[in-house]
């Protein structure tokens, strides 16, 4: 174990057997023997404690400290500027109200990733119902017809993939959306979605084909 | 994969993959929100229910002096308990 990870764990858990009033207290000599070194900075460390006490100021750093990298993230799942700032505000809410929950046992910004992605696959399944946004079916229409043309910029392919994923189901959608535009490992997706790495190989492989008939026939395959 | 929409289809991931994401600072907001109590939150129901025991409290121990005459809660009580228990 390196001393700053240990020194960021002291900071965090606080000294092995010694109770403090936190409910992480208690945790601490299974925590210190399971914790691989290097996961918590010195600086996360305090910011969590301190917000644990309740000081929103150093809530806020975390918030500022990480906001850039969740919001790229979200980037790849929102339709627009203005959905990915309010998934990004929601995994940070999300965040304060679990965050005793967080134990170290992997980076922070994974931790917060694995709850965007479940901020994320929640909203589309409250989106289900909602009726689809018309710009973005034409582009997806006009991908399925497969009119050739120029390439398109990146928003534009942005928007025309997000049109396409969008007609899928929420759990494609996700396993699709990590797959291609995050080019996540199917390992990698299990860890993200909390799904075995099984399951995100069978769900792949039935949304590929479901992908694929889409494209195909432009026939509605949610 | 491998027919021409599909490999369109790829060649647009692989251009919506450069696509920028917009910048933002949520911190404000996301401190906002964390200040306030949660849509659905218990604070006001579990403040009454506290007001409501304490004051139903009040009335048995005024009443229990009363009807004992024991200015002494505890002692009124174990008198009134005697005095319907006893027959």
């Amino acid at each position: 174990m390196s001393t700053l990870a240990a020194d960021a764990r002291m900071i965090l858990w606080g000294p092995a057997g010694m109770p403090a009033g936190s409910p992480l207290f208690g945790q601490v000599d299974r925590e210190y023997a399971s914790v691989p070194a290097g996961y918590v900075s010195i600086e996360d460390a305090a910011d969590i404690r301190a917000s644990l006490d309740g000081d929103g100021q150093a809530y806020a750093r975390i918030v500022r400290r990480y906001q850039g990298e969740i919001g790229r993230y979200l980037w790849r799942f929102a339709r627009g500027a203005g959905e990915c700032e309010e998934l990004t505000q929601d995994v940070f809410v999300e965040a304060w109200f679990s965050l005793r929950s967080y134990r170290g046992r992997a980076a922070f910004s994974h931790w917060l990733r694995r709850i965007a992605t479940r901020v994320v696959y929640r909203r589309w399944k409250q989106q289900r119902a909602a009726r689809p946004d018309r710009r973005l079916q034409a582009a997806a229409s006009a991908l399925a017809a497969g009119q050739a043309g120029p390439p398109p910029d990146p928003g534009q392919a942005r928007d025309a993939v997000q049109a396409m994923l969008a007609r899928l189901g929420p759990r494609d959608r996700l396993v699709l959306t990590l797959m291609y535009l995050e080019e996540r490992t199917p390992r990698e997706i299990a860890a993200l979605t909390g799904w075995s790495v099984t399951m995100v190989k069978v769900q792949a492989h039935r949304a590929r084909g479901r992908l694929r008939r889409l494209l195909h026939a432009g026939e509605d395959v949610t | 994969m491998n027919d021409a929409i599909e490999k369109r289809f790829l060649e647009l991931v692989r251009q919506a993959r450069r696509a920028a994401a917009p910048e933002m600072d949520v911190s404000d907001a996301v401190l906002a929100r964390i200040s306030r109590p949660p849509a659905g939150s218990l604070r006001p129901v579990a403040a009454l229910a506290s007001l409501s025991a304490v004051a139903a409290a009040a009335v048995i121990v005024l009443s229990v002096r009363a009807w004992s005459g024991f200015s002494d809660p505890m002692t009124g009580l174990l008198c009134s308990i005697d005095i319907v228990v006893t027959p």
